[in-house]
């Protein structure tokens, strides 16, 4: 009986830390607790938070939005395939005092529920803290690349773009 | 495994590219136009599996926004001199293309933007590749003025008609 439980509780635990996060906020919360194979990191800024939000807003299209394909041409002969299987989505909301910055994946014939425009690789706040802006990432523990180029996104110091062959 | 050895697999990210691929093989850009576009190339290598090179693709584009591709510019040196056609627009495609040196893949990850060469200007596009992140600056000099960064513009804020716009 104690076996049973003890592997129920075992079970229990291992699905909830493998569920996956459908929301932002869900996303938070499972990053800040090492959960969704995600981690976090914070750190301020020198720049107004409206700096930071034209930033984010101008590089996450540039950066964050395309899709993912495989093409396959023989080594001898003509014509070749192409074949997609993915879209990435950045989405920017921007509110009065704060600025989200959310990274999704979708990948075709995904099984299970997922949220609408994929699963979550990266949430990004950025808010007023004193006189700096504070921005906090929550990102996948695979994906420093991407959280590398955030960084340099909202302290100006670097506007590149992350290759998503490093992080996906 | 049989494949590997028959097919050259180009797994690629199209940056907000709606069209197909077409292929790994295009051919050379050769332009008798003066020499007013200058690509400079600093690219790190990714690691001792993973070597990363450029290219890029020079396409016409005409009133209802459909590309007319010239050629493609292989970029060997750290500073490489072509003539690009002037005052009217092109659309330039900076591909950066990882070869994995155990699996033999290439992985590909593409920046694109619209601009409209001016006769008389120099540009330089200053082209990084460091740590997974990649980086492309146009600067637009006039003769008698400073140096302005061109900004960029997707394929897809091309309006018929209206094609290219202005270079800013």
């Amino acid at each position: 009986m104690n076996r049973s439980l003890t592997l129920a509780v075992f079970l229990l635990l291992l699905v909830s830390a493998c569920a996956v996060p459908l929301t932002p906020k869900e996303y938070r919360t499972a990053a800040k607790a090492g959960n969704a194979l995600s981690t976090f990191e914070s750190f301020d800024v020198n720049r107004p938070v409206a700096e930071v939000a034209a930033t984010f807003k101008a590089k996450a299209t540039e950066c964050l939005s395309y899709k993912m394909g495989e093409t396959k041409r023989p080594v001898i002969g003509v014509g070749s395939s192409t074949h997609y299987y993915g879209v990435a989505t950045p989405t920017v909301k921007r509110s009065k005092d704060k600025v989200e910055l959310y990274f999704q994946v979708a990948y075709e014939h995904e099984v299970g529920n997922v949220p609408d425009k994929g699963m979550y690789h990266l949430v990004v706040d950025a808010y007023p803290h004193g006189k700096k802006t504070r921005v906090d990432i929550y990102r996948r523990t695979n994906a420093g690349v991407l959280g590398e180029a955030v960084k340099g996104w909202a302290s100006g110091q670097n506007l590149g773009c992350p290759d998503p062959s490093t992080y996906l | 495994m049989s494949s590997l050895l028959n097919d050259i697999r180009c797994r690629f990210i199209l940056l907000l590219v709606p069209a197909l691929l077409a292929g790994c093989s295009v051919k050379t850009y050769r332009s008798d136009l003066p020499k007013n576009f200058r690509i400079n190339t600093v690219i790190h290598k990714s690691s001792t599996f993973r070597n990363t090179g450029l290219a890029v693709d020079v396409h016409l584009l005409n009133a209802r926004c459909e590309t007319d591709l010239l050629g493609r510019i292989y970029v060997d040196d750290p500073k490489t001199d072509v003539g690009v056609p002037v005052d009217r627009p092109v659309y330039l495609d900076f591909i950066f293309v990882s070869k994995y040196a155990l699996s033999g893949d290439l992985s590909v990850v593409r920046w694109q933007t619209v601009m409209t060469p001016h006769s008389g200007s120099k540009y330089d596009a200053d082209v990084s590749y460091n740590k997974g992140i990649y980086n492309v600056v146009i600067k637009e000099t006039r003769r008698g003025s400073a140096p302005r960064t061109i900004a960029h513009r997707p394929l897809e804020s091309c309006r018929p008609g209206k094609a290219g716009g202005d270079s800013e």
